[in-house]
Protein backbone atom coordinates (compact mmCIF):
# COMPACT_ATOMS: atom_id res chain seq x y z
CA UNK A 1 0.00 0.00 0.00
CA UNK A 2 2.76 2.29 1.19
CA UNK A 3 4.77 1.12 -2.14
CA UNK A 4 1.59 1.94 -4.47
CA UNK A 5 1.52 5.58 -2.90
CA UNK A 6 4.96 5.80 -3.43
CA UNK A 7 4.98 5.16 -6.74
CA UNK A 8 1.80 7.11 -7.56
CA UNK A 9 3.60 10.64 -5.90
CA UNK A 10 6.30 9.82 -8.28
CA UNK A 11 4.36 10.00 -11.25
CA UNK A 12 2.83 12.97 -9.80
CA UNK A 13 5.97 14.73 -8.50
CA UNK A 14 6.99 18.52 -9.57
CA UNK A 15 10.23 19.96 -9.45
CA UNK A 16 10.96 23.21 -8.80
CA UNK A 17 14.33 25.43 -9.10
CA UNK A 18 12.70 28.19 -6.54
CA UNK A 19 15.67 27.84 -4.52
CA UNK A 20 18.32 28.43 -7.46
CA UNK A 21 16.13 31.72 -8.56
CA UNK A 22 15.75 32.82 -4.84
CA UNK A 23 19.62 32.70 -4.53
CA UNK A 24 20.49 34.34 -7.85
CA UNK A 25 18.02 37.14 -7.32
CA UNK A 26 19.63 37.74 -3.74
CA UNK A 27 16.43 37.40 -2.16
CA UNK A 28 15.68 35.37 1.39
CA UNK A 29 13.20 33.12 2.19
CA UNK A 30 11.40 35.25 4.40
CA UNK A 31 11.37 38.35 1.77
CA UNK A 32 9.87 36.03 -1.03
CA UNK A 33 7.44 34.61 1.54
CA UNK A 34 6.16 37.85 2.52
CA UNK A 35 5.99 38.74 -0.93
CA UNK A 36 3.66 35.81 -1.78
CA UNK A 37 1.42 36.20 1.12
CA UNK A 38 2.63 32.52 2.53
CA UNK A 39 4.82 31.78 5.62
CA UNK A 40 8.68 31.28 5.42
CA UNK A 41 8.29 27.54 6.53
CA UNK A 42 5.94 27.17 3.40
CA UNK A 43 8.90 28.18 0.96
CA UNK A 44 11.31 26.13 2.50
CA UNK A 45 8.91 23.03 2.53
CA UNK A 46 8.59 24.12 -1.15
CA UNK A 47 12.42 24.42 -1.89
CA UNK A 48 12.82 21.26 -0.46
CA UNK A 49 10.03 19.78 -2.35
CA UNK A 50 7.79 18.36 0.64
CA UNK A 51 5.09 20.40 -0.55
CA UNK A 52 3.69 21.22 -3.88
CA UNK A 53 2.34 24.48 -4.45
CA UNK A 54 -1.28 25.89 -5.61
CA UNK A 55 -1.49 27.06 -8.76
CA UNK A 56 -2.02 30.13 -7.44
CA UNK A 57 1.20 29.99 -5.21
CA UNK A 58 3.38 28.94 -8.03
CA UNK A 59 1.91 31.72 -10.21
CA UNK A 60 2.75 34.38 -7.52
CA UNK A 61 6.02 32.95 -7.29
CA UNK A 62 6.79 33.25 -10.79
CA UNK A 63 5.38 36.81 -11.04
CA UNK A 64 7.76 37.74 -8.08
CA UNK A 65 11.10 36.55 -10.68
CA UNK A 66 9.75 37.77 -13.47
CA UNK A 67 9.57 34.17 -15.20
CA UNK A 68 6.89 31.98 -17.19
CA UNK A 69 6.12 29.24 -14.88
CA UNK A 70 8.18 26.23 -16.71
CA UNK A 71 11.43 28.11 -15.89
CA UNK A 72 10.52 27.47 -12.74
CA UNK A 73 8.10 24.36 -12.07
CA UNK A 74 8.37 20.97 -14.38
CA UNK A 75 7.40 17.31 -14.27
CA UNK A 76 10.74 16.44 -15.06
CA UNK A 77 13.61 16.78 -13.23
CA UNK A 78 15.69 20.36 -14.19
CA UNK A 79 18.93 19.94 -15.92
CA UNK A 80 22.16 20.44 -13.57
CA UNK A 81 23.43 23.63 -15.49
CA UNK A 82 26.90 22.81 -14.70
CA UNK A 83 26.72 19.51 -16.54
CA UNK A 84 27.37 21.19 -19.80
CA UNK A 85 30.98 22.48 -18.67
CA UNK A 86 31.96 19.58 -17.06
CA UNK A 87 35.35 17.41 -18.14
CA UNK A 88 33.94 14.02 -16.88
CA UNK A 89 30.85 12.81 -16.07
CA UNK A 90 30.11 12.79 -12.77
CA UNK A 91 28.56 9.44 -12.11
CA UNK A 92 30.73 7.27 -14.34
CA UNK A 93 33.85 9.51 -13.78
CA UNK A 94 34.47 9.33 -17.91
CA UNK A 95 36.09 11.60 -19.84
CA UNK A 96 33.72 13.22 -22.39
CA UNK B 1 31.02 34.95 10.52
CA UNK B 2 28.52 36.20 12.86
CA UNK B 3 26.08 33.71 14.20
CA UNK B 4 21.87 33.52 13.27
CA UNK B 5 20.18 36.15 15.61
CA UNK B 6 16.85 34.50 14.58
CA UNK B 7 15.60 31.45 16.74
CA UNK B 8 14.56 29.28 14.06
CA UNK B 9 12.28 25.84 13.75
CA UNK B 10 15.46 23.77 14.88
CA UNK B 11 15.91 25.53 17.85
CA UNK B 12 12.84 24.72 19.08
CA UNK B 13 12.77 20.71 18.58
CA UNK B 14 14.04 19.93 22.19
CA UNK B 15 11.62 22.62 23.58
CA UNK B 16 9.39 20.78 21.28
CA UNK B 17 10.06 17.20 22.89
CA UNK B 18 9.85 18.24 26.37
CA UNK B 19 6.32 19.93 26.13
CA UNK B 20 5.10 17.01 24.27
CA UNK B 21 6.63 14.45 26.90
CA UNK B 22 5.02 16.45 29.70
CA UNK B 23 2.04 16.87 27.93
CA UNK B 24 1.36 12.87 27.11
CA UNK B 25 3.09 12.22 30.75
CA UNK B 26 0.27 14.20 32.56
CA UNK B 27 -2.89 13.34 30.23
CA UNK B 28 -1.74 9.66 31.33
CA UNK B 29 -1.96 10.07 34.59
CA UNK B 30 -5.05 12.25 34.35
CA UNK B 31 -6.35 9.16 32.74
CA UNK B 32 -5.20 6.67 34.93
CA UNK B 33 -6.74 8.94 37.90
CA UNK B 34 -9.58 9.06 36.16
CA UNK B 35 -10.13 5.33 35.68
CA UNK B 36 -8.86 3.93 39.55
CA UNK B 37 -11.61 6.15 40.87
CA UNK B 38 -13.79 9.62 41.06
CA UNK B 39 -12.13 13.47 40.43
CA UNK B 40 -9.98 14.08 42.57
CA UNK B 41 -7.40 17.12 42.98
CA UNK B 42 -4.62 15.16 41.67
CA UNK B 43 -6.61 14.54 38.44
CA UNK B 44 -6.93 18.54 38.95
CA UNK B 45 -3.10 19.20 38.51
CA UNK B 46 -3.04 16.50 36.32
CA UNK B 47 -4.94 18.42 33.85
CA UNK B 48 -3.99 22.22 34.59
CA UNK B 49 -0.32 20.54 33.72
CA UNK B 50 -1.83 19.45 30.78
CA UNK B 51 -3.47 22.61 29.86
CA UNK B 52 -0.33 24.28 30.20
CA UNK B 53 1.81 21.86 28.28
CA UNK B 54 -1.17 22.54 25.64
CA UNK B 55 -0.71 26.18 26.04
CA UNK B 56 3.03 25.89 25.03
CA UNK B 57 3.06 23.66 22.31
CA UNK B 58 0.08 26.28 20.43
CA UNK B 59 2.88 29.01 21.24
CA UNK B 60 5.45 26.71 19.59
CA UNK B 61 3.54 25.99 16.37
CA UNK B 62 1.93 29.44 16.19
CA UNK B 63 -1.71 28.12 16.97
CA UNK B 64 -1.41 26.87 13.38
CA UNK B 65 -3.92 23.64 14.52
CA UNK B 66 -6.98 25.97 15.85
CA UNK B 67 -6.66 28.71 13.34
CA UNK B 68 -9.30 29.20 11.26
CA UNK B 69 -9.10 28.27 7.03
CA UNK B 70 -8.50 32.28 5.97
CA UNK B 71 -5.51 32.64 8.76
CA UNK B 72 -2.99 29.83 7.56
CA UNK B 73 -1.42 29.46 4.01
CA UNK B 74 -1.78 26.12 2.21
CA UNK B 75 1.08 24.42 3.76
CA UNK B 76 -0.65 25.17 7.18
CA UNK B 77 -3.68 24.31 6.06
CA UNK B 78 -2.45 20.79 4.32
CA UNK B 79 -0.28 19.74 8.03
CA UNK B 80 -3.67 21.45 10.06
CA UNK B 81 -6.46 18.90 7.95
CA UNK B 82 -3.60 16.16 8.21
CA UNK B 83 -2.85 16.75 12.35
CA UNK B 84 -6.88 17.47 12.78
CA UNK B 85 -7.89 14.02 11.20
CA UNK B 86 -5.85 12.45 13.57
CA UNK B 87 -7.49 13.78 16.45
CA UNK B 88 -10.75 12.98 15.41
CA UNK B 89 -10.04 9.34 15.01
CA UNK B 90 -8.46 9.53 18.31
CA UNK B 91 -11.40 10.76 19.77
CA UNK B 92 -13.79 8.51 18.11
CA UNK B 93 -11.49 5.51 19.43
CA UNK B 94 -11.55 6.83 22.87
CA UNK B 95 -14.94 7.87 23.40
CA UNK B 96 -15.70 4.07 22.06
CA UNK B 97 -13.41 2.68 24.48
CA UNK B 98 -15.09 4.98 27.52
CA UNK B 99 -18.45 3.37 25.91
CA UNK B 100 -17.73 0.21 26.42
CA UNK B 101 -16.41 0.85 30.27
CA UNK B 102 -19.22 2.68 30.96
CA UNK B 103 -22.16 -0.28 28.96
CA UNK B 104 -20.26 -2.71 31.05
CA UNK B 105 -20.58 -0.61 34.99
CA UNK B 106 -23.97 -0.37 34.11
CA UNK B 107 -24.40 -3.93 33.15
CA UNK B 108 -22.43 -5.60 36.23
CA UNK B 109 -25.21 -5.58 38.41
CA UNK B 110 -28.81 -4.58 38.57
CA UNK B 111 -28.26 -0.97 39.56
CA UNK B 112 -24.79 -0.95 37.91
CA UNK B 113 -21.80 -0.66 39.12
CA UNK B 114 -21.28 2.89 41.65
CA UNK B 115 -17.74 2.36 42.08
CA UNK B 116 -17.13 2.12 38.30
CA UNK B 117 -20.16 4.47 37.24
CA UNK B 118 -18.56 7.18 39.47
CA UNK B 119 -15.26 7.33 36.92
CA UNK B 120 -17.21 8.00 34.43
CA UNK B 121 -17.26 11.68 34.18
CA UNK B 122 -13.42 11.31 34.55
CA UNK B 123 -12.57 8.93 31.55
CA UNK B 124 -15.05 11.04 29.47
CA UNK B 125 -13.14 14.22 30.15
CA UNK B 126 -9.63 12.67 29.55
CA UNK B 127 -10.95 11.33 26.02
CA UNK B 128 -12.48 14.57 24.87
CA UNK B 129 -9.64 16.92 25.88
CA UNK B 130 -7.03 14.37 24.59
CA UNK B 131 -8.95 14.61 20.92
CA UNK B 132 -9.00 18.26 21.54
CA UNK B 133 -5.32 18.86 21.94
CA UNK B 134 -3.91 16.09 19.86
CA UNK B 135 -3.48 18.14 16.73
CA UNK B 136 -1.41 20.95 18.59
CA UNK B 137 0.68 18.26 20.11
CA UNK B 138 1.14 16.16 16.86
CA UNK B 139 2.38 18.94 14.44
CA UNK B 140 4.68 20.42 17.74
CA UNK B 141 6.18 16.81 17.96
CA UNK B 142 6.72 17.25 13.93
CA UNK B 143 9.02 20.35 15.11
CA UNK B 144 11.97 17.99 15.98
CA UNK B 145 12.30 16.83 12.46
CA UNK B 146 12.66 20.76 11.26
CA UNK B 147 15.45 22.12 10.14
CA UNK B 148 16.60 25.79 9.43
CA UNK B 149 18.30 25.38 6.14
Amino acid sequence: MARKTQERDEGKRIYNRVNLVRVETGMSRADLAAQVGVNPQTIGALERGDHYPSLQLAMSICEVFDLPIEAVFSREPFRSITAAYRRTDPTTGDAR
Amino acid sequence: MTAPTTRGPADRAPLAVAVVGAGALSWLTLATLSALGPWSWAATLATLVFCACWLGSRFLIGDIAEKRRGAVDEYELEQRDRARNVGYTATLLLGAVVFVVLTVAVNLADGGDDALLRTAPGLVFSALVAGAALPSYLLTWQLRHQRDD
